[in-house]
């Protein structure tokens, strides 16, 4: 008997299911009737005779099943029954809350796996990616990690094996004009072996040659797909010709492939590369500028360039012993690098998506059960009528596949709703690649199974619980309460409460962490203040005392407009995350070296205008200009940690700049978190940008304080820059407290996501409070009608029936709140200003958890004080 | 009611294949025809017969086919095909040969052991 042929036959039987079906009874019936013909004719009487054809027939439930199987029939059957069951169920309010809770929490999955996937986990898009690294030099004294000098660049490229290819960039931006329109185009200096670090080649022209990366070679340019297209209109003859970019003559040698990006050329893939051009005999090497990108040999593994490079660059420190004695070397895969700030946030979210996903999952199985429990009598009869304990499983798993499948589907809509709102708060936080976010096929996929795993482990749960309720008496125990039971639904809501108050924990203290930063004083006054970038061709203004006149008559037009009280220039702007570093020794403590101060090159009337608040001595002003006694401004910090309680005005500080210079301390000014909010400031110099050497520096950012509108100052600054430089690319004008507001940004967006998590697991995990009440309470009406008619009070009763949830509560929340101090170190280092172990946080979630807790059994346990024991009793020794 | 023997395993599908043998029979008759032709000797199991006769009408031993009944009431009735014909013959053979050896072994004396 062929395969085929069973088949065709169970086949057969299925699709004339209903023709079978009743032709099982019609044989039955007629066999019965006939027996029973045949026993009247013996003498027996009607009735009788029936019975006993009936009887010896045996159960017809049972019989029948057994014909369908003896046909092959039974497992196409059953399916379809599945199917059949499953789709009535779906009706049921019980299912559609399930699917909605394993959606809401298979979604958030999805779409926070979407940030982890393209951030963390999908590889760079360049070829070979995992052979990429990243180069920096260390400072060996503290640990940190920081760019390289151009000379130990030229040396390493020089002497290490083991990379294919190393390459080196710096991103000044360019201001492109010749056309009709001047544009600020990101842009990069870059070694020669950028394009093969990479693994890219122009599809026009060439790339940079070996010879471009020193000093005097030709002005050569490659520009990107998109500027070719859009200066260009994707002309081939356009390489060749000549391009402007801020003001010097290049020549276009080539065009890079269209889409070309990097996540590593962070925050913008230049769209105009121009070679290094460093001259390697000069300069020193600690002018610290250059971003250093490698491709790892075959065969080689990121531990041996790392020993390779300590190896290197302890030689280095013996030959140069004046600027690299402290100075070391690492690499580190480029992914990794790039995501090791995001990486512990991630993870965090990540945990907190998971920890969301566990409190869905235990209220779906609560969901599950309560189901269960009200279709005992349901799998009673089956049972008695013969249907075996498996087949019952089978049904239930059957049945949640689907709600499975359904809770995947809309857990995805869902994700692909919030995955908007994601990608732009991570952009806006700074995430990197956030532009790469997107709900991938992988996502989906991985919904999908996260979703089916969840439904079948809850369903699992529910099904072992309900087939192993061996007191499935059809005739007793459709009331009866059985412990084991309650118990499985106790721990659940354990779990759950135990799980949204580790949530909450967290939630609550990023969410503190969030106003403390906010409320933290930045050390400047940012009301009133606006900002804008000033670029201009750096051919026509080159650095030093040309630049500086165009600063200058900036900042006296802007100063002259109406409104404004006073407006200044800054190399940097505070909180902005960007600063440089000097180092520097006091003069009249000849054996100190290498102390490090943050420092900010700024004009005159800086303090005034951004609001800083002068301590001691005078602010720079026309006196300071070059060739008089070079002086400089201090921090708090500074004047703390190196005079104490001494005064500083007058102090003479050494620099250490290309040549050591004295510099006489003539004020003192407030702390500003120059580098970022939540670091604390440290030593700081403010030196004036109308002395060498500070002159050479870009001070770029203009700020304005004035009593204007700033929709009125907008585009009178505009205006007036433009009327003295019409080739001053448009930059927007931001206003101060909106600066200091992005840098909030990212706290915000990890606080808001962590919290609103929370917020959805503590109503879940109410939810699940009051179904197990409420089918508590509906499970021992009896037992609590009892108690009522031998005299309970109401309050007994209320109070017995609310226990029900309350206490699996509360043991939850005594083990959450060890688990919520875990969460908080998961969290530490997103916190500020608060530590992981939080007293009052901590109180004030436990309290939370406890008032939603007894809101939620609150409902289902006035219903039980209100039973009737007269009804109630009444009604069930009837049945 | 005559002493009837219980069934031995295996034996109802046998017994089935003999009675459909002889002509086209519905499950009642089935039944009635194995207590005739066995004389009344053998009690079938009623709640075997049906499952016995679905078995073997899904192996293709039997057809089945709705027809009138003596009182004209509609019925099921099955008849032998031809495997089902095959395996009668075989399954006679066997439980010959089986039956004689029983047969032989049970009836044996002390001068047939000592041969």
């Amino acid at each position: 008997m062929g395969v085929i042929r069973s088949l065709r036959s169970a086949l057969d039987v299925t699709l004339r299911r209903s023709r079978f079906e009743d032709g099982i009874s019609e044989e039955l019936q007629f066999h019965i009737d006939a027996y029973a013909d045949d026993l009247v004719q013996q003498g027996m009487s009607v009735e009788d005779a029936r019975r006993q054809a009936r009887l010896e027939l045996g159960g017809q439930e049972g019989l029948k099943e057994e014909l369908r199987a003896a046909r092959g029939q039974r497992f196409v059957d059953e399916s379809r029954q599945d199917a059949r069951y499953a789709v009535r169920r779906l009706r049921r309010w019980r299912t559609a809350a399930v699917v909605f809770v394993l959606a809401l929490g298979v979604g958030v999955n999805i779409a926070v796996f979407g940030v982890v996937h393209a951030t963390l986990l999908r590889p760079l898009p360049h070829r070979q990616a995992d052979r990429l690294v990243s180069i920096s030099s260390r400072n060996l004294d503290n640990g940190r990690e920081h760019l390289m000098a151009p000379l130990d660049f030229f040396d390493f490229e020089r002497r290490a094996s083991s990379f294919a290819r190393v390459a080196a960039y710096y991103p000044p931006g360019f201001t492109l004009t010749g056309g009709e329109q001047a544009e600020r185009v990101s842009g990069a200096r870059a070694s020669s072996g950028i394009f093969d670090v990479f693994g890219v080649q122009p599809t026009l022209g060439r790339g940079f040659l070996p010879a471009e990366d020193r000093a005097g070679a030709p002005a050569v340019a490659i520009i990107s797909h998109e500027l070719w297209m859009r200066r260009y209109q994707g002309d081939p003859s356009a390489v060749g010709q000549t391009i402007l970019l801020s003001g010097r003559p290049y020549t276009l040698v080539g065009v890079l492939p269209e889409g070309f990006h990097s996540p590593a050329m962070w925050p913008r893939t230049p769209e105009v590369w121009v070679p290094l051009g460093l001259d390697p005999n000069v300069g020193r090497r600690d002018a610290r500028m250059l971003r250093v990108l490698g491709r790892l040999r075959d065969g080689t593994t990121i531990e041996q360039a790392r020993a390779e490079l300590d190896v290197l660059a302890t030689a280095l420190a013996v030959e140069h012993p004046d600027t690299n004695r402290a100075t070391g070397a690492t690499v580190a895969g480029l992914l990794e690098q790039l995501t090791r700030d995001a990486r512990p946030s991630l993870y965090a979210l990540t945990a907190a998506v998971l920890a969301l996903l566990l409190v869905a999952c235990a209220n779906a199985a609560g969901l599950l059960i309560g189901d269960s429990l009200e279709r005992r009598h349901e799998f009673a009869t089956r049972l008695a009528l013969g249907a075996s304990r498996s087949r019952i499983v089978r049904q239930i798993v059957a049945e949640n596949a689907l709600v499975g499948l359904l809770a995947a589907g809309a857990g995805f809509a869902l994700a692909v709703w919030a995955s908007d709102f994601l990608v732009a708060a991570a952009a806006l936080s700074g995430i990197p690649r956030a532009t790469e976010i997107r709900i991938s096929s992988t996502s989906f996929v991985a919904g999908v199974l996260l979703s089916l795993v969840c439904t079948t482990a809850c369903s699992l749960f529910a099904a072992y619980d309900t087939t192993r309720a061996r007191d499935l008496d059809v005739g007793r125990s459709t009331r009866g309460s059985t412990p084991r039971r309650t118990r499985a639904r106790a721990a659940l809501i354990g779990v759950e409460a135990a799980l949204s108050l580790a949530l909450l924990a967290g939630g609550a203290l990023l969410i503190r962490s969030f106003y403390a930063l906010q409320s933290t004083n930045p050390g400047f006054d940012a009301s009133r203040v606006v900002t804008t970038r000033v670029s201009v061709p750096a051919a026509r203004y080159p650095a030093g005392p040309v630049l500086a006149g165009l600063y200058d008559r900036v900042v006296e037009r802007v100063g002259a407009l109406p409104g404004v009280e006073s407006a200044s220039v800054v190399d940097w702007l505070p909180v902005s995350g960007f600063g440089a570093s000097v180092s520097f020794r006091l003069a009249d403590a000849p054996g100190a070296t290498g102390a490090l101060a943050e420092l900010r090159v700024v004009g005159v009337d800086y303090f005034r205008t951004i609001g800083m608040p002068l301590i001691a001595g005078r602010p720079f002003d026309r006196r300071d200009v070059d060739g008089a006694s070079p002086v400089i401004a201090i921090n708090e910090a500074f004047a703390r940690t190196y005079f104490g309680s001494q005064s500083s005005i007058g102090r003479r500080v050494t620099i250490e700049r290309d040549s050591p210079m004295e510099v006489e301390i003539i004020a003192v000014v407030g702390d500003v978190r120059e580098l970022a909010l939540r670091l604390s400031p440290g030593p700081g110099i403010y030196a004036p940008k109308t002395q060498q050497p500070w002159m050479r520096h870009e001070t770029r950012d203009l700020v304005v304080r004035s009593t204007a509108d700033d929709t009125v100052l907008a585009p009178a600054i505009a205006a007036a820059l433009r009327e003295i430089e019409p080739d001053v690319p448009r930059s927007p004008v931001q206003r101060m407290d909106e600066v200091v507001g992005g840098a909030l940004a990212r706290p915000r967006f990890y606080a808001a996501a962590v919290a609103s998590f929370a917020v959805i697991a503590v109503l879940l995990a109410s939810f699940g409070v009051f179904g197990a009440v409420t089918s508590a309470v509906a499970d021992r009406r009896r037992e609590l009608g009892l108690r009522l008619a031998l005299g309970a009070s109401p309050t007994d009763v209320f109070t017995r029936a609310a226990s029900y949830g309350a206490m699996p509560t509360l043991v939850g929340l005594a083990v959450g709140i060890p688990l919520s101090i875990a969460a908080g170190r998961v969290l530490r280092q997103q916190l500020y200003g608060i530590g992981p172990a939080d007293g009052p946080t901590l109180a004030l979630v436990v309290a939370v958890m406890t008032a939603v807790t007894v809101a939620a059994a609150l409902l289902p346990a006035v219903k039980a004080m209100r039973i009737d024991p007269a009804v109630v009793l009444k009604h069930e020794s009837g049945g | 009611m005559g002493k009837t023997t219980e069934l031995l395993p295996g034996t109802l599908d046998m017994l089935i294949l003999k009675a459909v043998s002889l002509k086209p029979l519905h499950g009642y008759g089935v039944l009635l025809r194995i207590k005739q032709i066995s004389g009344n000797a053998l009690d079938i199991p009623q709640g075997s017969l049906y499952p016995a006769l679905y078995r073997l009408e899904h192996q293709g031993l039997i057809n089945a086919k709705w027809g009138a009944s003596e009182n004209n009431r509609r019925a099921k009735f099955y008849t032998l095909t031809a495997a089902g014909r095959r395996r009668l013959d075989e399954e006679t053979a066997g439980w010959n040969r089986l039956a004689d050896a029983i047969g032989a072994a049970l009836n044996a004396t002390i001068a047939d052991t000592e041969v």
